[in-house]
């Protein structure tokens, strides 16, 4: 069975921290970040000097996985790689993270974290992490998830 | 360009394609990890052999490789050891 139609992404947060109780396995998000204020006059001098925003952000991109079909039917370990790109507004992709993950074959859902300690940027906007799929029988990259991150030139 | 990944399922490894430039050397890392590097020293692809024993996260900025890491837990991207080139610092940022 294809890859595409094993599992869907049900949602994904930004956060700068996140916890998970192992007792309950239910995990805890701290700070969820939705906006970033940037002073203008960054991004005026960037763009004087030709140069992006490096913002030292502590970050994590939590998202959930969950299997399409009953276990029951379909047990097997999946294991694929995920590609998480930064998107600027202007569709520009900064920075992509590509990551190996296997989402074990007893479990219905799989949560998954991906900590960053950077955040790019070139202009003021709407920013996002895209979050895609390699299907390792076809090498199609598969759409999962969007998670959009707002940023702000604000005067200072 | 956009990475690319291509299997070899019966072999089982992958190719990372991060740039579309023509590549003058192949480095071995190590015996299951191979850089193909451009003639200014960029790493144009990564071939990953044994890939499901080496689950490799690759961090890439401008069509260059910016750090890789074996992580078997798949966790942590950090950058800290990665240059980030034409990139200016900002820190008084603050969140909304």
């Amino acid at each position: 069975m294809s890859t595409q139609h094993r599992f869907a992404c049900l949602w994904g947060m930004i956060c700068t921290q996140s916890s998970i109780d192992q007792e309950k396995n239910n995990v805890s998000l701290f700070n969820v970040i939705e906006n970033i204020n940037v002073p203008q006059k960054s991004f005026d001098t960037a763009a004087q000097e030709n140069k992006k925003i490096v913002l030292n952000i502590n970050h994590e991109i939590v998202f959930l996985l969950r299997k399409n079909i009953p276990n029951q039917i379909d047990n097997e370990d999946i294991s694929f790689d995920l590609k998480i790109e930064c998107k600027a507004d202007n569709g520009e992709v900064l920075y992509e993270v590509i990551q190996p993950i296997t989402f074990p074959g007893k479990a219905r859902r799989f949560r998954n974290r991906i900590i960053l300690d950077k955040f790019l940027l070139n202009q003021p906007g709407d920013y996002c992490y895209d979050i895609s799929f390699f299907d390792k029988s076809t090498d199609e990259q598969f759409y999962l998830y969007s998670i959009p991150i707002e940023v702000t030139a604000v005067q200072t | 360009m956009k990475t690319k990944i291509t299997y070899d399922l019966e072999l089982d490894s992958k190719y990372i394609q991060v740039s579309d430039e023509k590549v003058s050397n192949t480095k071995e890392v190590n015996e299951w990890l191979i850089f193909d590097v451009s003639q200014n020293g960029d790493i144009v692809g990564i071939e990953v052999l044994n890939q499901s024993a080496h689950p490799v996260n690759v961090f890439i900025h401008d069509n260059k490789v910016l750090n890789i890491s074996e992580n078997k837990q798949g966790l942590r991207n950090n950058l800290q050891e990665a240059e980030v080139k034409n990139a200016q610092e900002v820190n008084n940022f603050s969140f909304a």
